[in-house]
C-alpha cells in the first residue's frame, strides 16, 4: 500500500513536473508570437481584407454607384403603365456584371465591362432622371464614388493572374535610384497633363463648341440641354476609364511588368530557333499575300 | 535616345487618343451611337498602345542605367 502511494505520489509529481514544463514552453511560445505579433496580424489583417472585406467594400461600392445612375430611372420604369422591357435590360446588365465581376475578381470585368455596360443603360434614362443626374452635386457624388470604386476594386482584383509571376529580388541599386525615380515621377507627371488635355477638350466640345451646339439643336430639337447632359456623363465616364488606364495602373504595375516582360523575353529567346523565325516569316508573308490578293479581287 | 523617341511617341499616342473622343462627342450629338461607340473604343485601343510604348520607354531606360 505504501509502496502504491510512493509510486502515486512520484508520478503526480512527475506529471506536475511535465505540466510546469508544458506550461514553460507555452509560455515561451506566446513569448515567440508576440515578437511576431505586428507581422502576423498585418498578414492575417491583409488576408481578412482580401477575402472578405474586398467583395464587400466593392460590392457595396458598386452597388451604390449603379443606384445613384439606374435607381431612379428604375422607379420610373416601374411608375409607367408599361415598363420598357429594353431599358429595364439596361439598367439591370452593370448590376449583373458587377456581381459577376466580384465573384471572378477579373479586373477586365470589373473596371472595363462594368463602365461600358453601363453606358446603355444611360441612353435610356427619362430625360427628367437626366437631367438629375446632371446636377453638380449629383455629378461629384457620383465622381467620388466612381474614384472610390476604381481604387478598392483595382487593389483586390486579379489577384490570381499576378501569383505565377515569381517574385524574385531585383537586382542592386536597382529600384532605389533617385534618377529611376525622377523617370517615374516625369511619366506620371507626363500622363496627369495628358489627362487635363482630356478633360478639357472635349468638355470644350460638349458645352462650348458651337458646332456641338447646333447638332444638338438639330437632332435633339425637344430637349438639347437634356442630350447635353448626356454628353457630359459619356465624357465623364470616357475621362474615368482613360484616367485608370493611363495613370493609376501604369504607375501600380510597373514591378509587374518589369519581371514578366523580362521573363517572356527570356522565354522567347529559349524558343525561337532559326526554323521558327523562317516559318513565321513565311506565314506573315503568306498572309499579306492572300489580303492582297482578295483586295485586288473585291476591286 | 531610344527611350527618349518611344516616350515621345507615346505620349503622341495618348494626346492623339483626344481626337477620337473628340469625334465621339461629336458623333453622339448626331445622334450617330454606332460611330461614337467605335470611335470610343479605337480611342482606348490608341491609350492602351501609349501606355504600353511607355512602359517600354522606361524599361530601355532603366536597362541603360544599370
Amino acid at each position: 500500500m505504501d509502496a502504491d502511494f510512493t509510486e502515486t505520489s512520484a508520478l503526480k509529481s512527475t506529471s506536475t513536473e511535465l505540466a510546469d514544463a508544458r506550461a514553460a514552453d507555452a509560455a515561451a511560445d506566446v513569448d515567440d508570437f508576440s515578437a511576431l505579433a505586428p507581422r502576423g496580424s498585418s498578414l492575417e489583417w491583409s488576408e481578412l481584407m482580401a477575402s472578405k472585406l474586398w467583395p464587400v467594400a466593392v460590392l457595396v461600392l458598386g452597388g451604390s454607384l449603379w443606384a445613384q445612375l439606374f435607381g431612379l430611372g428604375l422607379v420610373a420604369e416601374g411608375q409607367f403603365d408599361q415598363p420598357r422591357l429594353s431599358a429595364l435590360v439596361a439598367y439591370l446588365i452593370p448590376l449583373f456584371l458587377l456581381v459577376a465581376g466580384v465573384w471572378s475578381r477579373a479586373p477586365v470585368i470589373l473596371l472595363t465591362l462594368f463602365m461600358v455596360g453601363s453606358l446603355p443603360g444611360l441612353l435610356f434614362l427619362p430625360d427628367q432622371e437626366k437631367l438629375l443626374l446632371g446636377e453638380g452635386s449629383s455629378m461629384l457624388r457620383i465622381g467620388l464614388t466612381l474614384a472610390l470604386f476604381l481604387a478598392i476594386a483595382s487593389a483586390g482584383s486579379g489577384e490570381d493572374v499576378g501569383s505565377d509571376v515569381p517574385h524574385e529580388p531585383l537586382a542592386n541599386g536597382e529600384g532605389s535610384d533617385a534618377q529611376e525615380t525622377w523617370v517615374m515621377q516625369r511619366f506620371v507627371m507626363a500622363r496627369i497633363g495628358v489627362l487635363a488635355v482630356l478633360f478639357a477638350l472635349p468638355a470644350y466640345s460638349v458645352f462650348q463648341d458651337p458646332e456641338v451646339a447646333s447638332s444638338l439643336s438639330k437632332f435633339y430639337p425637344d430637349a438639347p440641354h437634356v442630350a447635353r447632359t448626356f454628353l457630359g456623363l459619356i465624357h465623364f465616364f470616357v475621362w474615368s476609364v482613360a484616367a485608370y488606364m493611363m495613370v493609376l495602373v501604369p504607375s501600380l504595375n510597373m514591378e509587374y511588368d518589369h519581371r514578366r516582360l523580362a521573363r517572356k523575353l527570356g522565354e522567347q529567346y529559349r524558343e525561337l530557333t532559326r526554323k521558327r523565325i523562317g516559318l513565321r516569316v513565311l506565314a506573315w508573308v503568306g498572309v499579306s499575300a492572300g489580303m492582297i490578293g482578295v483586295m485586288l479581287l473585291l476591286t | 535616345m531610344r527611350a527618349t523617341i518611344y516616350d515621345t511617341f507615346g505620349l503622341g499616342l495618348l494626346l492623339g487618343s483626344t481626337f477620337f473622343f473628340y469625334q465621339t462627342i461629336s458623333f453622339l450629338a448626331q445622334k450617330d451611337y454606332v460611330s461614337g461607340v467605335i470611335a470610343m473604343a479605337i480611342g482606348f485601343l490608341v491609350i492602351r498602345v501609349g501606355v504600353e510604348v511607355s512602359k517600354l520607354a522606361i524599361l530601355i531606360r532603366r536597362e541603360s542605367n544599370d
